[in-house]
């Protein structure tokens, strides 16, 4: 049996609206985590929403229709959005995870972050924190993190292997707890290495 | 000198596993947050949280990350027209991509 989608016309739009509507709002949050702007993600999510029902057929019933979604609008913000991207001094991504990935940065440069100084951090500090990383980077913690999918979902999502799903994770958080750092020094703690 | 090389050797092999145990608890912090952790691993971070002060405040800082992230990021609600737009989109027959 063929488990693609197959409907007429409004049986396919009733069904679409039934299988995607519902993650709107974490569409949006995951749109305007990517662009930082409202605007960009108001344009990604329709734009994403449009995409999703033109290929609606090739969705697999049954199968995770969120990580179908994400992964749209994934493709389409690399495609489309990063052309016009609004982030200068973009820090090339392949150096960032080479240097990352190397056996010893751990050590060198983890701050000693203590969770009071995290508790005593407001949205803003965390949120600007979080925005200032590298979007491939960013993507895995919001991916993980805050929308909770498997390593194995985001696999697919992000077109990696597994293995790398998880080596991007660990440089992600280390970066966003130097970022945390930072601020933390600001509010007054000790955070040396 | 004999000893003296013996003890040198001795003591970079315990700093070296010490930084290896520290990354070994860390990824397994991370496994076992992401619900992906074996039980063994799951086994390995419970009882180190249980004996030792500065890996039970490392397991809490990345609790406490996450608890942050969460609650900063859903608390974005998409703009009130956005769905009537996309709905409206979709019965027009307007998805000429």
């Amino acid at each position: 049996m063929d488990k693609n989608v197959s409907h007429t016309d409004s049986g396919k739009n009733t069904q679409f609206v039934k299988d995607f509507m519902p993650l709107l709002k974490s569409l949006y949050n995951f749109a305007y985590r990517l662009t930082l702007d409202e605007d960009d993600a108001n344009d990604l999510v329709q734009d994403t929403y449009m995409k999703a029902f033109r290929f609606y057929d090739t969705f697999e019933q049954g199968t995770n229709s969120k990580a179908w979604l994400f992964r749209i609008l994934k493709n389409s913000f690399i495609n489309e959005y990063r052309r016009k991207a609004k982030q200068p001094g973009k820090v090339d991504y392949q150096t960032v995870e080479a240097y990352y990935n190397s056996d010893d940065v751990d050590e060198l440069i983890t701050p000693d972050l203590r969770v009071e100084s995290v508790q005593d951090m407001i949205g803003d500090e965390i949120s600007r924190a979080l925005n200032s990383i590298d979007a491939d980077f960013r993507l895995a913690i919001i991916l993980c993190d805050i929308e909770g999918f498997t390593y194995e979902e985001m696999a697919k999502i992000l077109d990696i292997p597994i293995g790398t799903v998880r080596s991007r994770l660990h440089r992600a958080r280390q970066m966003l707890k130097e970022k945390l750092a930072n601020y933390a020094q600001g509010l007054g703690y000790n955070v040396g290495n | 000198m004999f000893n003296f090389i013996s003890k040198w050797f001795q003591t970079g092999t315990d700093s070296t596993k010490s930084i290896e145990d520290k990354k070994k608890f860390q990824e397994a912090v991370y496994l076992m947050l992401d619900g992906e952790a074996s039980l063994e691993q799951q086994k390995f971070v419970m009882e180190k949280i249980k004996c030792c002060q500065y890996s039970n405040s490392k397991y809490e800082l990345e609790k406490c990350l996450r608890d942050k992230l969460k609650a900063l990021y859903c608390s974005k609600e998409a703009p009130n027209n956005m769905e009537q737009a996309i709905l409206q989109k979709i019965t027009a027959g307007q998805v000429n991509l």
